[in-house]
């Protein structure tokens, strides 16, 4: 006897608001229709009336978990459209932002995955701690936690502080301690194997034709990542390799974020060891922006949650049409797929596995 | 020291009435501390304070949080079944304050019954079949789903939590609890029976719906289970139901396993309420730790692995002490 | 599952990590972008922060200075994005954002803050 469940927008799984209609048959879901919207803001719409720098600030709200990443990919689609290149040394602060921005976002997802699955909010504390640190050190930098703006034409509105290399070596000495002592506390523990492995499996042939990106799809054995295969700012230099795990369970994803917080913390120990002197300061915010050279261009980048895209069409002083291809809107509709034929109470442990922000879901 | 004088010179209707009064009191003080207590031990482990401004040390917020659900408006849902909804979880409470009343707290203090420990198992069966009630009359599908799953893992370990105790009484040679813990007076029976405390304490967090066998409010997937639809003054009886029955489970836990009242210079009842917070202060710490088990799992765990143990653990005994 | 349980026994013993708020506060870096100031007689009425601003926050009203009456900034704190880019294309630097950021009122209409309020 098929039973309908409305896991509704309010949802104390802390994904944001999502609805999602499932059919159950018993203790096995035949069917999961995820039902969005919620958030939609109409960022595109916005986007459209506002003048270049202007939208800066609107790009960063798309995700909150990892702003700074949606400031870059828009900043880097205008420096395209402009034709201006990065300056050298703001390639090396960029990648280093942004990676600390990586491994906040990871930690976030973190805390809320062991929510979901059960966790009475200890995990969750603990990485609000160390993302808070985090936050910190990026405070220091641009001057505000959450929304930086500090992505500028050609570079960064402010340059690294002086003892913004000590500071950032501590840090990242204490995150991978911590981070050899989460995967103890998870991975130990019983329960937690018991409820992941070979849970919510996404074979590889169906996570590329889904489309799905990012630490979803490297779970599932596909060797795809953007910081390698259109490599952008010095990724190449610094030998990055991507993290690839073949099982394509809840485990295997699981393990792919965490390997990843480790690359990037390797990543930064890297670039701030080879990074140049000289000048990092891009052109400051003035009234009128300068001119735009290629009115078509198309920028991908590697948010946390997976590949973004930004496909603008540039008029003279604003875009005339922005579209944003977010991630975690691919990911969500593989969810479908993902859970079928599973029981019910995995598929929190699923949802919490795709890491979604439902404001990028939305947009 | 009062307490202790006016117990040893009455008797009779005095007596009990004296006896009734103490004991009421020390559920009162355990549910009120334990409370606290733990709110504040999870929030020094993930790093915070807990409840700081409501008196000193945050201690008057337990009773900040009963003021406020007392005053609130009872709303009962339309498909509720009235009479059941209404009638079922005081009926659970005084269920588990009439079982605290069945253990003797010390020598003097407390009833001393000489089925005593079967007697109360017995009655501690009745509280899935109240729990079931509660959530399968409240006409909505996450109490139902909730009361069917709490159903099954009360049936589940049962059988272990009943051959643990069985395995003590086999020792003690009676089921009078005020016997066995005399008995304990060089050791207690942990170091005798390991393997039937672990049995026992894990059954045990099965019984008091504790973390991880926290399915009936799961409340990242079925949203608070059977407390979607309760008024406000029955969320403070669960509340109160749920602490109580910690206190059921953590005495039962000190007194068969942990020697009960039994230690030097301080009164007896004393030591029984600094073992039975104790244990308590472990059950929360295994609660910040531990993800929630799946259903499936949890009933694998009990009849393949907790049944056979406590047969091992009888059978043990026997061959062992018995003989 | 031993370990898990030691080491949340060993956390309880380290020392917390949040604060006391309103009792104790943290300390703001100097490029926090908090609430606005306007130096009101250095302001020069360009408007290039009503402008600038992605979500018209800032309107240009009469006021009064010792100038004479001018047209000065009034800004709907309430809208604010915190962006920093009227701080950033003010040609005379007298709109900076400051290190505050307790922002409570009992009616919305005390969230606009005319340019004298701005200190």
């Amino acid at each position: 006897m098929l039973t309908k469940i409305n896991v509704g927008p309010i949802h104390p799984s802390t994904h944001g608001v999502l609805r999602l209609v499932v059919t159950l048959d018993g203790d096995t879901i035949v069917n999961v229709e995820p039902h969005i919207g919620f958030l939609h803001r109409g960022v595109e719409k916005l986007a459209e009336n506002r003048m270049y720098m202007q939208n800066e600030s609107y790009m960063e709200k798309i995700d909150y978990a990892a702003p700074m990443a949606y400031s870059d990919l828009y900043v880097a689609a205008l420096e395209e459209a402009m034709g201006i290149q990065t300056k050298e040394r703001a390639k090396y602060v960029r990648l280093i932002l942004l990676e600390f921005q990586r491994i906040a976002s990871h930690l976030l997802w973190l805390g809320t995955f062991c929510n979901d699955l059960g966790q009475m909010f200890t995990m969750f504390m603990w990485t609000m701690k160390d993302r808070d640190l985090i936050l910190n050190l990026l405070q220091d930098v641009t001057g505000s936690r959450m929304f930086y703006v500090n992505m500028r034409l050609g570079g960064v509105s402010i340059d690294l502080p002086p003892n913004f290399e000590e500071h950032a070596k501590k840090l990242l000495d204490y995150l991978e301690k911590r981070l050899k002592e989460y995967e103890v506390y998870l991975e130990k523990n019983p329960i937690f194997i018991e409820r992941t492995k070979n849970v919510g499996t996404l074979k590889r042939n169906d996570a590329i034709e889904l489309g799905v990106t990012g630490p979803v799809l490297r779970a599932s054995g596909v060797n795809f990542d953007v910081r390698r295969d259109y490599s952008y700012y010095v990724y190449d230099k610094l030998h990055f390799i991507p993290q690839v795990q073949t099982r394509g369970d809840v485990f295997a994803r699981y393990r792919v974020r965490m390997l990843e917080m480790r690359e990037s913390i390797k990543l930064i120990r890297d670039a701030l060891k080879s990074m140049p002197e000289g000048d990092a300061l891009g052109m400051p915010v003035k009234l009128i922006s300068p001119p735009v050279k290629e009115s078509e261009v198309k920028v991908r980048r590697e948010l946390p949650r997976g590949e973004g895209m930004i496909f603008m069409v540039a008029d003279k002083q604003r875009p005339y049409r922005l579209s944003i291809r977010a991630p975690a809107f691919i990911n969500l509709s593989s969810l479908r797929q993902i859970a079928i034929g599973e029981r019910y109470a995995d598929l929190f442990a699923i949802l919490g596995s795709l890491d979604l922000v439902m404001a990028d879901v939305d947009r | 020291m009062l307490i202790g004088n006016a117990l040893i010179l009455s008797n009779g209707i005095a007596r009990l009435i004296i006896e009734v009064i103490v004991i009421f009191i020390f559920i009162v003080f355990f549910d009120y501390m334990f409370g606290w207590l733990e709110r504040k031990t999870i929030a020094k482990a993930q790093f915070r304070h807990g409840p700081t401004y409501v008196g000193k040390f945050g201690l008057f917020q337990n009773l900040a949080d009963i003021i406020k659900l007392l005053a609130k408006e009872n709303v009962m849902p339309s498909t509720a079944d009235r009479l059941v909804f209404s009638a079922a979880p005081p009926l659970l409470l005084a269920l588990i304050i009439f079982l605290v009343y069945m253990l003797p707290f010390s020598n003097t203090l407390g009833i001393s019954i000489s089925l005593g420990l079967l007697a109360v198992f017995v009655l501690l069966s009745f509280a899935p079949l109240m729990l079931f009630l509660i959530g399968a009359s409240s006409g909505n599908k996450f109490s139902a789903i909730s009361a069917q799953r709490s159903v099954i893992m009360s049936l589940s370990y049962e059988i272990p939590l009943l051959l643990a105790v069985a395995g003590v009484a086999l020792y003690a040679g009676s089921f009078n609890i005020t016997n066995i813990v005399n008995l304990q007076a060089h050791m207690p029976f942990i170091v005798l029976m390991p393997i039937g405390f672990f049995v026992f304490f894990v059954a045990m967090l099965a019984e008091l719906e504790r973390p991880p066998f926290d399915l009936r409010e799961a409340d990242s997937e079925l949203i608070a289970g059977w407390l979607v639809d309760v008024g406000s003054p029955y969320y403070a009886i669960a509340l109160f139901v749920d602490y109580t029955r910690m206190f059921l489970g953590s005495l039962l836990i000190s007194l068969l396993f942990l020697s009960g009242w039994i230690g030097p210079y301080l009164p007896q009842v004393i030591w029984l309420l600094i073992k039975a917070f104790i244990v308590a202060i472990v059950i929360v710490v295994i609660r910040a730790t531990t993800v929630r088990m799946r259903i499936d799992r949890l009933m694998r765990f009990g009849w393949f692995w907790l049944l056979p143990l406590s047969i091992f653990n009888i059978i043990l005994t026997f061959l062992l002490f018995v003989r | 599952m031993l370990r898990p349980l030691i080491k949340t026994i060993g956390a309880l013993g380290k020392e917390r990590f949040t604060t006391k708020f309103p009792e104790e506060r943290e300390i703001q870096p100097d490029n926090y972008r908090g609430l606005h100031r306007l130096d009101i007689e250095t302001c020069i009425s360009c408007g290039a922060c009503e402008r600038i601003c992605p979500n018209k926050t800032i309107t240009m009203v009469d006021a009064n200075t010792e100038r004479g009456r001018r047209k000065l900034p009034q800004i709907d704190q309430e809208r604010c994005l915190f962006c920093g880019l009227c701080e950033e294309v003010c040609p005379t630097h007298c709109l900076v954002l400051t290190k505050n950021y307790e922002l409570t009122a009992n009616d919305r209409r005390h969230f606009i803050k005319r340019p004298e309020e701005l200190r």
